[in-house]
């Protein structure tokens, strides 16, 4: 073998190699891990470093404290108010706009859609324009005795408003793509409204239902701005998690701030959980086996959008 | 068909007890544990330590004369945000501003409506020297060693210096800055007002992030590092260096200074409504911060008392600069407000003319 | 879906759309519209006078062209993102694809703690940036980056869902036929992914412009330099000037709700009608 020939059949190799290195695969994993870590692994990990940075009893230390503990509690409740309020509404929502045909039905599934646009702040400010001591109908609602801005109910009604959308935007898709001859069979066999949607439609959208609340309880518990706006800041009455961490970076207890920060960490993993069990159920081989009986294609279950 | 009704009970159990704990929240303000009152303090951002101290005096002093306790609950956030929110419905018994505008709102916003205004129109007059029982003035931080050498106003329309400052027009913090900006423009090039829009513009040049509030620019300043130096109320500056590090930064107190006064007031209407015992409490509350025990705690907080005895003792860390007041210098606020801060102001169009080179 | 325009048959029409309607106007509606009256209360000259105001018409710039870049480019990294999680497995890639999701469930507060922390110029990221001297928050490039932070999970998730769906076998048969991995992509690849694509552009712009929380604790709020709308109205409040607010507040709702529409529309074109059933 020649000099020649030998260097030839290493730059050969060598060729191989490179192409086989520089492929689209590696660049595009490069690239996506390398975005992800700057903009969200380091970011969130120094979160729970600098969360821990004073040790683990500190930490928790102050999730236990009075305050948060009753923050937490608070954020529990007006997110699970709200993530009732916003299945319900998607529910009927989706019924609606799957089954029917009507006037208004396009500009009907926009407004639903807006409260994704619109920014929180304005969000909060209209409901103290409407609400409040003396908005339009605060007046009303005064003589009751019931206050809703600066109170509990604003802060429900708030965050209700923000979670709206997320429901009934993963139910629609997800119903259109079934199709309603199993609601109709039904029918014609005598089944009221009620039957149809509990024994027909729920068992198939049920995966469906429960990613879009999932989707609304994340939205509603991380909720700040709206709520800042009409949450009056009083702590131990109308503090949820997010003002309180707010609050505690403003305290200048940046460590107890970044404790509770830490708590939407864990939040975010149930929520993945979740997420990766409803995925399970959608294995590619469920999808399969579901599609030769002629039931669904659940994989139309279109996350944000 | 079991497990049906097994998922339609948990989640009616769900929606009946997030509800019921939801209005149990609501209507348990009135039965809380032993405290026979409850007061709602509400305040600027910069006041969370003050109003906590003062508590701290206050319950064990109440309790001595009256016998009864009372429990406070702070609300603490940008001075005009919270003067809004009490002219809105916020419960608040008594309140602490650090600008006149900002309690004169809660009166203007509510003088008209069928209710009645929350607070008297002459509520200047129901304390001592006309309802200020502190004041502050404005101050610097600089980082350790005083690198880039900030003794005074002028150095900060230097080129070579980054200032942090709230934002100079929404924030009472910053607004107070700016004014002292202004007005030592003013004074030093001769009361001409061309001079001192030159000097002010020169400072909002200066100052490359505006922060939300007192405490965002305190977090932008020592938290993130930025700047060199952070403008803010002189209570502040002395907080900052003894809890978040006598090592890494030093207070310049400059030479002159706009007596910031802090107002407090009763919300009248709102704690008479919770009764007679709230109503006294609350006025105690603000009789409270005039006694020397009171005034012991705005000196220990930074803050400068209005008795001359107690400031003399604490010298040190509140020298004596010269001071003006806004009245002094430019009659009232409201023409404060029409000179720099409205949507026609000083302020307004030197952003304006900044933002087009 | 050809089957669901003949659905007589199916019942609760009238109490769906009773609740749904009456729902949405109770919690949405009646504030918007107690919003727009208040603003158009004003009379039309002293409207336009607000909305027209320097500053305002300058927030708004910068905010509708940061939402739209950061659109733009968090579309570009979401769909190369979602391809190689959907298509390639490799070490931790879920554990990568699941972290997508965080900035959706974090607070505003949060997210932007915690990437003023990082990108801050003592911060792990910034303070290597800072050393050649670049700057990379408290200006408008920190806009620039909380709203790629609050768009991801967005535009990734949109095209993710289309991946999946893909035909491996059409991949395979145009390779036979000698196609180049670029034909297959432009011709066969891109075209599918299209409704995806366009939609999570849509959302995240959506998103970008409403959004308060992440971007406030990254830009430096200077006007006319880099204050967005949703801070401009919040600090139009704390100036005493609520009326300016109101109005500045309904303005940017009808921008959006115009521009959503807008966008709905212009779906059907860009989707050619294939892909109707998928919003």
């Amino acid at each position: 073998m020649s000099h020649t020939v030998k260097i030839r059949t290493i730059r050969h190799s060598l060729g191989l190699l490179a192409k086989k290195i520089i492929s689209n695969r590696t660049i595009l994993i490069v690239i996506s891990i390398c975005f992800l870590l700057l903009l969200l692994v380091i970011p969130l990990s120094s979160i729970v470093v600098l969360g821990l940075s004073k040790g683990l009893d500190t930490f928790l230390g102050h999730i236990n404290s009075p305050s948060t503990q009753f923050s937490i509690g608070l954020t529990v409740l007006v997110s699970l108010a709200s993530v009732i309020a916003s299945t319900l509404f998607g529910v009927f929502a989706a019924w609606c706009i799957v089954h029917f045909r009507f006037w208004g039905r396009r500009m009907l599934q926009s407004i639903i859609e807006l409260p994704i646009t619109i920014s929180p702040i304005i969000v909060g400010f209209m409901f103290t324009l409407l609400y409040g001591k003396y908005g339009y109908l605060g007046n009303i609602i005064e003589n009751t005795g019931i206050t809703i801005i600066f109170s509990w109910p604003g802060l429900v009604l708030t965050n209700m408003a923000i979670t709206l959308p997320y429901v009934a935007r993963t139910l629609i898709p997800a119903m259109e793509s079934l199709g309603a001859d199993q609601e109709r069979t039904a029918r014609l066999l005598g089944a009221n409204g009620v039957q149809i949607f509990f024994r027909i439609t729920l068992p198939r959208i049920k995966w469906a239902l429960l990613y879009g609340i999932i989707l609304a309880m994340a939205r509603g518990v991380g909720e700040y701005g709206a709520a800042a706006v009409v949450s009056g800041l009083v702590r131990n009455k109308t503090v949820t998690l997010p003002l309180q961490v707010d609050i505690y970076y403003s305290e200048y207890q940046s460590v107890a701030a970044f404790a509770c920060a830490t708590l939407f960490l864990f939040v975010s993993f149930i929520t993945i959980v979740s997420k990766k069990l409803i995925d399970i159920q959608n294995s590619p081989a469920k999808r399969i086996s579901k599609k030769i009986v002629g039931r669904i294609d659940e994989s139309r279950i279109t996350t944000y959008t | 068909m079991n497990k049906r009704k097994l998922f339609i009970f948990v989640l009616y159990l769900i929606t009946a007890s997030t509800l019921t704990t939801l209005w149990s929240l609501g209507s348990s303000d009135s039965q809380n544990d032993e405290s026979e009152v409850q007061l709602l303090h509400v305040s600027f951002d910069i006041a969370r330590e003050i109003g906590r101290r003062l508590n701290e005096g206050f319950i064990p002093w109440y309790k001595e004369q009256t016998g009864v306790s009372v429990a406070i609950e702070q609300s603490n956030a940008g001075s005009s945000r919270q003067a809004r929110a009490v002219s809105e419905g916020l419960p608040a018994d008594v309140v602490s501003m650090n600008q006149y505008l900002d309690i004169d709102l809660i009166y203007n916003e509510t003088a008209t409506k069928p209710e009645g205004a929350l607070i008297p129109r002459d509520w200047q007059s129901l304390y001592p020297n006309q309802s200020s029982p502190a004041s502050s003035t404005m101050a610097f931080v600089v980082r350790k060693g005083n690198p880039k050498q900030i003794r005074d106003w002028d150095d900060l329309i230097r080129d070579d210096v980054a200032v942090i400052a709230p934002n100079y027009r929404s924030t009472g913090n910053g607004r107070y800055s700016l004014l002292t900006a202004y007005s030592y423009g003013l004074n030093k090039y001769g009361s001409s007002p061309e001079d001192a829009y030159r000097f002010v513009s020169a400072l909002i040049d200066n100052t490359g992030i505006l922060a939300t509030g007192g405490r965002d620019a305190t977090n932008i300043f020592v938290e993130r590092g930025q700047g060199d130096v952070l403008l803010t109320f002189e209570a502040e500056v002395n907080l900052i260096v003894q809890d978040l590090g006598p090592d890494s930064f030093e207070v310049v107190v400059p030479s002159y200074g706009v007596d910031a006064k802090i107002y407090v007031v009763v919300v009248e209407k709102n704690a008479k409504e919770k009764g007679e015992a709230q109503y006294q409490a609350a006025k105690a509350y603000w009789d409270f911060i005039y006694t020397d025990q009171g005034q012991e705690i705005v000196a220990q907080s930074f803050f400068r008392p209005i008795q001359k005895d107690i400031a003399a003792r604490y010298q040190n860390a509140l020298p004596n600069i010269e001071l003006f007041t806004v009245e002094d210098v430019y009659g009232d606020w409201g023409r404060v407000r029409d000179l720099l801060f409205d949507d026609d102001g000083v302020v307004e169009s030197i952003y304006q003319e900044l933002g087009k080179q | 879906m050809q089957t669901l325009r003949h659905t007589r048959g199916i019942p609760g029409f009238s109490i769906s759309l009773g609740i749904t309607m009456g729902w949405l106007g109770f919690i949405f509606i009646i504030p918007v519209v107690a919003l727009v009256l208040r603003a158009t209360s004003l009379g039309s000259e002293t409207l336009l006078s607000i909305i027209t105001r320097p500053a305002a018409l300058y927030s708004l710039k910068i905010t509708m062209g940061y939402a739209c870049a950061a659109a733009i480019c968090s579309t570009i990294i979401g769909t190369c993102i979602a391809w190689s999680f959907t298509r390639y497995r490799f070490p931790f890639s879920r554990f990568f694809d699941a972290l997508i999701d965080l900035p959706f469930a974090l607070p505003g507060a949060v997210g932007g703690i915690a990437l003023a922390s990082v990108f801050g110029s003592n911060g792990w990221i910034g303070k290597q940036f800072d050393a050649v001297g670049i700057q990379l928050i408290y200006n408008q490039f920190g806009i620039f980056i909380g709203l790629l932070f609050v768009m991801l999970p967005f535009a990734v998730r949109s095209v993710q869902a289309l991946i999946q769906e893909l035909d491996e076998r059409e991949i395979q048969a145009a390779r036979l036929l000698g196609a180049s991995n670029v034909q297959i992509f432009f011709r066969i690849l891109f075209p599918q992914l299209v409704p995806g694509i366009y939609s999570g552009f849509i959302t995240s712009f959506a998103r970008g412009i409403g959004e308060y929380g992440t971007v406030i604790f990254v830009a430096g709020n200077i006007p006319y330099q880099s204050e967005v709308l949703s801070r401009y109205i919040y600090n139009k409040i704390d100036q005493y000037d609520v009326t300016g607010a109101t109005v500045v507040a309904a303005a940017l709702l009808l921008i959006s709700f115009a521009l959503l529409s807008l966008l709905n529309i212009s779906k059907r074109y860009v989707y050619g009608g294939a892909h109707e059933s998928y919003r």
